[in-house]
């Protein structure tokens, strides 16, 4: 590696682990944790609170804060996810899929063991693909063009394909079903009003925190109410839990491939703006599935439904620098207005950024490091009493878990209406849920529409004018192999599997 | 330092201390700021500059919110249809909306009939940019370029401020051009014009200034009579002026044997058109004790020194001016694309695909 | 019951086609290129629910192997369903009418001692409780006010 870049690192580990620096990361990131885990806040509003209140700072203290700001919110998310089936984060929506039965069987330590130990490691190799990538930054981030974006999209389109459960058209329908919802609103290119009823709530479009709450939090407190389920997990005392802690960090290592592959698919596309951090999850999960020999367990509690998501979400963070840092193109809301922070201290993201000042950059990254770390090992030190919760009379949680969905969907946009389009959205998850039509096909689908849509017209339209050549692009030929990998792979394994069983 | 991180932790944990202001109404309140553009870009940048000094002045709590859809269109109607009590305020393009709404049969709102005028932040300098691999090495490589294909422009959409201007630069210039619309923000349509996907963008200079200083994108053409304020502090190299009497517009009208005073109006026009610029407004019918509140509270943040002293660490340039001096440019600015209309409108047909 | 059941599987596949079908109409009045991906995409859905009723039907009439799973707490009344409605709507009215400090409490006080059966003085607590935190979150924390609801605003 460069040696100016190995100086850079040592310098920049100096500077964080030096007092009072240090106090910027602590102080930063457990402010995050206390923000990501009340409902209706997440680390977006936070730093959009500290950009006013950090203005006459030097730069060095905002990039530590910044980034323990960025490193200190996904766990949270996780840890309510596992044991409400509520994501604190739209990024977190998929370790549900796993972490909640996991918590209904009883397992809620090995899960939220898992997704901390998971998430602490996934961001550490996020930041080692970023420092790495460090020299190809600009370049590469320039290379990816409209063409790219669209196959990027509808590569994460086929993932579907493997979290489909057993049907994969009910898997396609629902995808279709997410990329109408998408539409409705204001056309992104020629602001024509679209699917919207008249209704004026629906001119600004489906926002997907409610969807998100209604589709998974609600519908899962409606089944709660049908089934009369006692508990959360079924048992009435925390000795009857099974699982601990160490089976589920244990579990990280036993899986340690796959905990890899999911990291650098977070790095990956966390690093392509636009396409949104929450798909990083749902994409990793969904290769998780599809790579498994076995993959029956998967949606009914498969630890490694979670390794894979909570792996890829924290190495997003990462991966989301790249742009930021190379270009000044945010990776999504949380790095656009880190962004917006750096360029108000004058702060110039580009060459200058990548040369002249790479050991605030190296100072930037030892922090979201240390933020992890120090995330993941609190959250880990709050794992009995938050288990504990998941023998707590349902009748006394259902209050609260309904609340926590309702502040939300409110407080995301300030609009009471959201509430009431959760509402809908839980009913239409539950009905999803008891007629064995999968719901993650519809987030993805809803979440990757209009990167889909926005980049088609452009590459169309730069096709037509023979700017570009689609089919000579590289990166858009190995998507385009991925894709048909995801399409194809699926019915294989599946042949494989009977045959293997028909042999057994 | 490390008091600064436990003032930051306290400063969070606290409620805001509050600060003598003339805005009595107003105080204690949280107040709705619009930006039409996705966190991180030009219009956020401004909005989060201004933020935190204006809520000391007006005893309040700023809370941005971005809404980025359709070029900023749909931001610039969440301003519009919001309640008429000062609690809600946005930044607009006025420019762009100007021409959306005068020219087309767009949903965009008026800016001068749908809002109260509290002031103006910037204009817009608009520039010719091309990236610097694309082989156009100065204007008259694109005049030249021009004469045997045409020019592939990169816009974004309906609203944006360079939506009009292309057109009526073509025109001037005698330009073949050939639009893709649809990049989202300022930096795609500049990376755009890196990779060589498209010939040129227009764009505004303090959005793009950092890949101009980085030698990335080239500046070809300053659309304006007058030499802008970034060419004026010494930026490297000349680049051509488009409007008056000796402007690249007045040249090309009088190689092709075309009337000079006609392009020099029409270059003026545009210059016109531009200089509406960056504004913050809030809903139309705003109580006249609210108005002068948030305008007053307004110029005064803009005019401050700490203002200033942030926004030249934050590389951009405030130009602000009251909402009179606001509001007859706007009227200007309407004058002058009548003058455009049908130029423009032809343009939008054009470019519908 | 066992009638009802396929009745209402049914019906949450007709609403999916219907709605499908509406938007498909919806879409004729649109330009070409705010039309041109949602026509595409809602054709493909349309077809795609129309393959899976074929399927479904071959299910069956056992023409298509595999059985319709259920999971296995699917087997619960209907009437559990509307009343879990009922309560979900009543926590939206509490909020839209009270606020997010009082609509929550309130809501939580009456299913506390309607569904839960839970006594009067943990009721009452755990909902004071609550809109305690609820309070300190957005006033203190983010000193900013929580939607308020309609009610306090018309009775001022």
């Amino acid at each position: 590696m460069d040696s100016e870049v190995l100086t850079a690192a040592y310098e920049g580990f100096g500077l964080v682990f030096s007092w009072p620096y240090i106090l910027y990361p602590i102080a930063g990131t457990l402010l995050a944790m206390l923000f990501s885990a009340a409902p209706g806040l997440n680390s977006s509003s936070l730093m959009a609170l500290a950009i006013p209140l950090t203005y006459a700072w030097e730069p060095l203290p905002v990039m530590l804060i910044f980034g323990a700001f960025l490193g200190g919110a996904t766990f949270m998310g996780s840890i309510t996810a596992i044991l409400f089936n509520i994501p604190g984060k739209a990024s977190n929506a998929v370790t549900l899929l796993d972490g909640y039965p996991m918590t209904q069987m009883g397992r809620a330590k090995t899960a939220i063991g898992s997704a901390a130990a998971a998430s602490a490691l996934g961001s550490t190799v996020g930041i080692l693909i970023l420092i790495a990538l460090i020299p190809f930054m600009r370049v590469a981030a320039i290379a990816l063009g409209p063409a790219e974006y669209l196959m990027l999209a509808i590569w994460g389109l086929t993932t579907l394909a493997a979290l489909s459960g057993n049907s994969l058209v009910k898997g396609l329908v629902a995808a279709g079903i997410g990329l109408q919802l998408a539409f409705i609103g204001y056309d992104p290119r020629t602001a024509e009003l679209r699917f919207t009823a008249g209704m004026d709530y629906l001119s600004d479009g489906l926002s997907l925190v409610p969807v998100l709450l209604g589709l998974f939090a609600l519908a899962e407190v409606i089944d709660l109410m049908v089934s009369g389920r006692s508990t959360l997990s079924g048992r009435q005392h925390q000795s009857e839990l099974s699982g601990d802690v160490r089976e589920g960090i244990g579990a990280v290592f036993k899986n340690f491939f796959l905990f890899i592959r999911s990291s650098a698919i977070g790095t990956v596309i966390g690093a392509i703006p636009g396409i949104g951090g929450s798909v990083a999850g749902f994409i990793a999960y969904g290769h998780a599935s599809q790579s498994a020999r076995d993959n029956s367990e998967f949606g009914k509690g498969d630890i490694r439904g979670v390794i894979a998501p909570e792996a890829a979400n924290d190495a997003k963070d990462g991966g989301a620098l790249i742009p930021t840092l190379a270009l000044g193109i945010p990776g999504g809301s949380g790095t656009a207005l880190f962004l917006g922070a750096m360029m108000l201290h004058g702060l110039t993201p580009g060459r200058e950024m990548l040369t002249d000042n790479l050991t605030l950059v190296f100072a930037l990254l030892w922090s979201l490091f240390l933020s992890n770390w120090i995330t993941s090992l609190l959250g880990l030190t709050l794992v009995n009493p938050m288990a504990r919760i998941s023998t707590i009379r349902t009748g006394r949680l259902l209050p609260a878990i309904l609340v926590m969905a309702a502040i939300g969907a409110v407080q995301y946009r300030g609009l009471i209406s959201d509430l009431f389009c959760a509402v809908v959205f839980g009913v239409i998850g539950y009905l999803m849920k008891r007629y064995d039509w999968p719901r993650i096909p519809l987030v993805i689908a809803f979440a990757l529409a209009p990167l889909l849509e926005i980049n088609l017209h452009l590459t169309l339209r730069l096709q037509e004018l023979d700017r570009i050549d689609f089919f000579s692009r590289p990166v858009v030929l190995l998507l385009l192999a991925l894709t048909i990998i995801n399409l194809i792979l699926p019915a294989f394994l599946g042949r494989l599997r009977a045959i293997r069983r028909l042999k057994k | 330092m490390y008091l600064q991180a436990v003032a930051l932790v306290i400063a969070l944990i606290s409620p805001l201390h509050s600060v003598q202001a003339d805005c009595t109404p107003l105080q204690g309140e949280v107040i709705r700021w619009v930006v039409p553009t996705r966190p991180g870009g030009g219009y956020d940048r401004y909005s989060r500059l201004i933020e935190p000094f204006l809520e000391q002045r007006l005893d309040a709590q700023i809370a941005i919110e971005n809404r980025t859809e359709a070029g900023g269109v749909v931001g610039a109607i969440a301003i519009k249809d919001a309640r008429v009590d000062g609690r809600t305020i946005g930044i607009i393009n006025a420019s762009g909306l100007l021409a959306a709404n005068a020219l087309l049969d767009s949903k965009a709102p008026d800016p001068i009939r749908d809002y109260a005028v509290l002031a103006k932040v910037a204009g817009n300098h608009m520039f010719v940019f091309t990236g610097s691999d694309s082989g156009i090495g100065d204007i008259g490589d694109l005049l030249m370029l021009a004469a045997s294909r045409p020019i592939v422009v990169g816009v974004r959409d309906v609203g944006s401020a360079s939506f009009f201007a292309v057109p009526v630069t073509a025109d001037l210039l005698g330009l073949d051009y050939s639009v893709v619309p649809g990049y989202v923000g300022s930096t795609g349509r500049v990376l755009a014009a890196i990779r060589g996907e498209i010939d040129i963008i227009f764009q505004n200079f303090d959005s793009v200034r950092r890949f101009v200083e980085s030698g990335e994108l080239v500046p070809l053409l300053q659309i304006t009579e007058r030499k802008s304020i970034h060419m004026e502090t010494g930026f490297p190299g000349t680049v051509p002026l488009l409007g008056g009497q000796t402007g690249l517009a007045a040249q090309q009208a009088e190689a092709k044997g075309k009337s000079v005073e006609t392009a020099v109006e029409m270059a003026a026009a545009l210059a016109t058109i531009q200089a509406a610029g960056r504004l913050v407004v809030a809903p139309a019918g705003l109580s006249p004790a609210l108005e002068e509140c948030l305008q007053t509270a307004l110029m005064e943040t803009l005019l401050s020194p700490e203002l200033g002293a942030a926004a030249r660490r934050a590389g951009l340039s405030i130009e602000a001016a009251g909402a009179a001096e606001v509001s007859a440019e706007l009227m200007a600015s309407l004058q002058a694309l009548n003058e455009l209309r049908q130029l423009v409108r032809l343009a939008v047909e054009r470019s519908r695909l | 019951m066992k009638l009802q059941r396929p009745k209402l599987r049914n019906v949450f596949s007709l609403t999916l086609a219907v709605f499908t079908a509406w938007m498909l109409f919806d879409s004729l009045s649109l330009s070409r290129v705010a039309a041109m991906l949602p026509q595409v995409i809602i054709a493909a859905t349309l077809l795609l629910i129309g393959v899976q009723w074929v399927l479904d039907l071959g299910k069956r009439r056992g023409i298509v192997s595999g059985t319709e799973q259920s999971p296995p707490d699917q087997q619960a009344p209907q009437l559990r369903f509307l009343l879990s409605l009922l309560w979900i709507a009543l926590l939206s009215c509490c909020t839209w009418l009270l606020g997010l400090v009082f609509g929550p409490a309130l809501f939580s006080f009456v299913f506390l001692r309607g569904f839960a059966s839970e006594s009067w003085l943990l009721s009452i607590a755990y909902s004071v409780i609550l809109a305690l935190v609820i309070s300190f979150i957005f006033v203190f924390l983010l000193n900013t006010s929580p939607y308020e609801g309609v009610l306090p605003g018309m009775m001022l």
